[in-house]
């Protein structure tokens, strides 16, 4: 069963839909949140490994390639997302996150229930956005 | 099958990390949301150090996740807020006295943030814990 999409009429204009239903027999991934720094990097963090882009775009897509991968290596794809938590630096980057975000998800029919909090700071300084995702797959089509 | 796995997409990078980049949690599994953990009482002073303050939010975790039968190995998902990311080694070294060293990690998502629930507090934890029904 794919998650089901809940939508009411004054939030209809909105790039996301109000709420996303479960089926309740999922299997639910939980994924730790992501900048556009590689997934895999030390910690304590080194400060080569966290240079950054300042650019809000090319952040934004190393964040979506990041859990491009991960949602792959499970077997997943974007469809399988129930939610999205964007972390802003900079709510001024929020258009631009959010037409590149529901641009990349559009492709893969995917558009799932999105918060978007502007918060202080993030875990590597040049860090304008963190993405956080909620994926599940089905039962039937667990192995 | 056990509940939940801990995913590593690169083994060879494993102890790079001190968190999951995700956590598999099967059907079959019960929820258990945690509150803040913030000290509530304003009869007590806060402790301006932060491994003081780290303690005491662990602390009281710990305390109710016993109470649902539950140990740091059941936590699926915490969300990490600090009014100052200068804090985050210690935030680490000091949730690692209470989260035991069985290898389990959950997956974290770490914010920055304004302002915590009472004056003077640097470190908030949100807490995702899972149980399998009988």
């Amino acid at each position: 069963m794919t998650p089901t999409q809940v939508r009411v009429p004054e939030t209809d204009a909105a790039p996301f839909p109000a709420a996303v239903a479960t089926g309740g027999d999922e299997t639910f991934f939980w994924m730790s949140g992501a900048t556009a720094i590689p997934l895999y990097h030390h910690h304590p963090h080194v400060d080569e490994e966290c240079v950054l882009p300042d650019d809000i775009r090319e952040q934004t897509r190393r964040v979506l390639a990041t859990f491009d991968e991960v949602l792959e290596f499970n077997g997943l794809g974007w469809r399988d997302v129930v939610k999205v938590a964007q972390f802003l630096t900079d709510l001024r980057d929020h258009d631009i996150v959010q037409e590149a975000v529901t641009a990349h998800l559009a492709q893969h029919g995917a558009a799932p229930s999105t918060v978007v909090v502007g918060i202080n700071a993030l875990s590597a300084p040049g860090a304008r956005l963190e993405l956080e995702v909620v994926a599940v797959r089905p039962m039937e089509e667990e192995s | 099958m056990p509940r939940m796995e801990l995913i590593e997409l690169d083994e060879s990078k494993a102890d790079w990390l001190p968190y999951a980049p995700a956590i598999k949690v099967h059907p079959g599994s019960e929820y258990v949301f945690l509150s803040g953990a913030i000290q509530p009482d304003d009869e007590t002073e806060l402790p301006d150090e932060i491994r003081e303050q780290v303690r005491f939010v662990m602390g009281r975790h710990t305390e109710a996740l016993a109470a649902h039968g539950l140990t740091w190995d059941d936590v699926v998902h915490v969300y990490e807020f600090l009014t100052d990311m200068r804090d985050t080694v210690d935030v680490h070294i000091t949730m690692a006295e209470f989260t035991g060293d069985s290898g389990w990690k959950p997956a974290n998502t770490l914010i920055g943030v304004n302002a915590l629930g009472r004056p003077g507090a640097r470190f908030e934890l949100d807490v995702i814990a899972v149980r399998t029904t009988a």
